[in-house]
Order: structure tokens, then sequence, then C-alpha cells
């Protein structure tokens, strides 16, 4: 499909997916601490870094896939390498969870794909590992040193080809590049009527508190 | 070839609210596992031992007084505070599952939550 499989000689890009990455849950309300005397204590994090030291903490850890989203410079020199967490894709995308139509899917690869920037689709393929669709979840993202990653190489399941790592890079552009607004602002009364019988949390503008009728256009002269 | 699988995430021990919501949805939870490998679920979800670097530049914290008294502050503070509770290594491992759990739990009420919103699938064709 849309994969390559380089050796493990060759250095980390952006697009190779890794399998296990260790994925790490804290509640930053209830922190399981080991404190010097070896005494483990369940603490609050606001409590615990008023201290400003470092602490041992007992945390959930487990195994997941992912995907290298830092630019090719850096996974060779930073310490650091971000990747976002790849799940099945009906567990990304839950519009997809009844899908079972060929017609269906390709209205989700192709047009949802393009309305909705937080995943990005991945094709089943055997080598991969992928038994079915994945999707990566632009809302997950793991940390590794790169040290360790380099370290793993051969856990490296493989790469995006080079069409799909630049669909991939600008979708995660894309992603990062989306801002925050009120998206009902130029609907009029009508409109936003409908609008917020969906999105109950959606407060009028002024502009959109007085108005209640559509307004009417002037037929079009053409 | 490599020969893996997708398997539902699975913590050991359930409880109630989110916990046991996330007990119900389990097995919507897609995990990747090495197939016939020694790597069950109960090994796929770890508790580690994991050290936190503190890094609190807003703080009003004075740190060259913490550096000076770093070891009475690090073990009797933990000691005297009252939002804290001495737990057992075992509570702190259930306590940990519980966490991952939970964001598990969380995550799939968003993408549910998310999944109504917007255009659905039927409205494409």
């Amino acid at each position: 499909m849309i994969y390559e499989f380089p050796s493990a000689q060759t250095p980390i890009r952006q697009g190779d997916v890794f399998y296990p990455i260790p994925r790490i849950e804290m509640s930053l309300s209830e922190l399981p601490v080991i404190n010097e005397a070896g005494v483990v204590e369940v603490r609050r994090w606001n409590d615990i870094s008023a201290m400003g030291k470092p602490v041992v903490a007992s945390l959930g850890v487990r195994p997941t896939v992912g995907i290298v989203i830092s630019q090719n410079c850096d996974a060779v020199r930073a310490d650091d390498i971000a990747l976002a967490e790849i799940r099945d894709f009906t567990d990304v995308e839950r519009k997809s969870k009844q899908t079972a139509s060929a017609k269906a899917w390709v209205s989700i690869i192709t047009q949802h794909a393009r309305l909705n920037l937080k995943w990005f689709y991945l094709p089943p393929d055997n080598r991969m590992g992928f038994h079915q669709k994945m999707g990566v979840d632009f809302l997950t993202i793991l940390r590794v040193a790169r040290i360790d990653l380099e370290n793993m190489r051969a856990a490296r399941l493989g790469r995006l080809n080079d069409l799909a790592t630049e669909h991939f890079r600008e979708r995660l552009s894309d992603f990062f590049r989306r801002y925050a607004y009120d998206e009902w602002y130029p609907l009029n009364g009508d409109e936003y009527a409908e609008y917020k019988r969906e999105y109950h949390e959606a407060k009028p503008f002024d502009w959109q508190a007085s108005q209640s009728i559509a307004p009417n256009l002037p037929p079009s002269t053409e | 070839m490599r020969d893996y699988s997708y398997t539902s995430f699975q913590a050991e021990e359930c409880g109630d609210g989110d916990f046991a919501e996330s007990e119900k949805n389990q097995r919507e939870y897609p995990q990747m596992k090495v197939r016939g490998s020694a790597l069950d679920r109960a090994v796929q979800v770890g508790v580690v031992f994991f050290t936190l670097a503190v890094s609190v530049p807003t703080s009003p914290v004075d740190y060259s007084r913490i550096e000076s008294n770093e070891e009475s502050i690090t073990c009797s503070a933990l000691l005297s505070s009252p939002s804290s509770r001495r737990v057992t290594l075992m509570e702190a491992r259930r306590v940990a599952l519980r966490v991952l759990e939970e964001a598990e739990a969380r995550r799939l009420r968003f993408a549910e939550k998310e999944a109504k919103r917007g255009l659905q699938v039927e409205d494409l064709h």
C-alpha cells in the first residue's frame, strides 16, 4: 500500500511508525508518590510541585503504536522525538464505527478527511501489522528520547512512502495551523437558531440576538 | 513478517463511575499486541516508577531555600500534608491502573461526542 520498509540502519524521519511506544497516564489530582523513606502516598501534583523537586511516582503505562511527527532535522538531532498515537480508525473517528459499504468508506477517506483535520487515515497492510483501517490521532502526542527511539529502530514497523509522507506533513501542519473561532458568527438569526439546535453551547453575538428572520435577498439579475 | 493484532484494552480491576464505563467499553479500546508472545494483557498495562522532573517557573517557591534544605523538605513535607494519604504499593498500582482506564474512557467519550457533531457520513453521499 502506502508504506515502505527501511532497514534498521536508516535514520528516523517523519512518518516512521514504531511499536511499542509507551503511553503514560497520570492524574494531577491523584499521584502515587514514593518518598525517600520508601513510603507511598497519593498526593496532588500542586502540593508536590510546590516543593520544586523531582519526585518518584507510580504511573500506568501502556504500549501503543506511534508515528513520528518531528521534522526530519529534529528527528536526527533533537533530544526528544514527538510521535502521534495510531489507533484503530473506528476508534479515532467514531463516525465510521457503523461504516460497512465501500461507498461510505470512500466518503470518509476522501471527503471527511478534508473536513476533519484531527486524524490521518492509514490503510491496512499486513507487513505493517495493520490488519484493519488505522488512524493517526493528532490529539494524542507522545514523547520519546531520541536515543531510545534510535535504539529501537528494529521495532520500526515501516514508514509512509513519499506521496503519503508529503500528505501527512501537510495534514499535520493543517492540524496545528487551525485556530479557534466562533464559526456561527456570520449566521443570520434563523441560521443561528438552526445551528444552536445542534450546538447548545453557542452564544449569539449582538447582531444575531436581534435577528429572527432571514433577509430577503434581491433576485439575481443574471 | 511481523505478526500483530489489535486487542481491546483491559485492566485487571474495575470500579465505579468512569472506571465502570471504561470496563463496559473496553472491547472498543484497540491495542497492538504481539500475537502468541509472552506479552499478554496483564503485562502490557504496566506500572512503572517514573521520575518526574519538576519545573515550575511561575511558582512562588524560593528555590534557593529548597536547595539548601533538600533532604528535610523532600521527606518531611510529603508526610505532613493533610491532602495526602499513605497507600501500599498494591494500592498505588491500582490507582495508576485506574487513572489509565479513566483516561481511555474520557478519550472515548470525547471521540463519541465529536462524532455526533457536524457532517455525518450519510450527509456526503
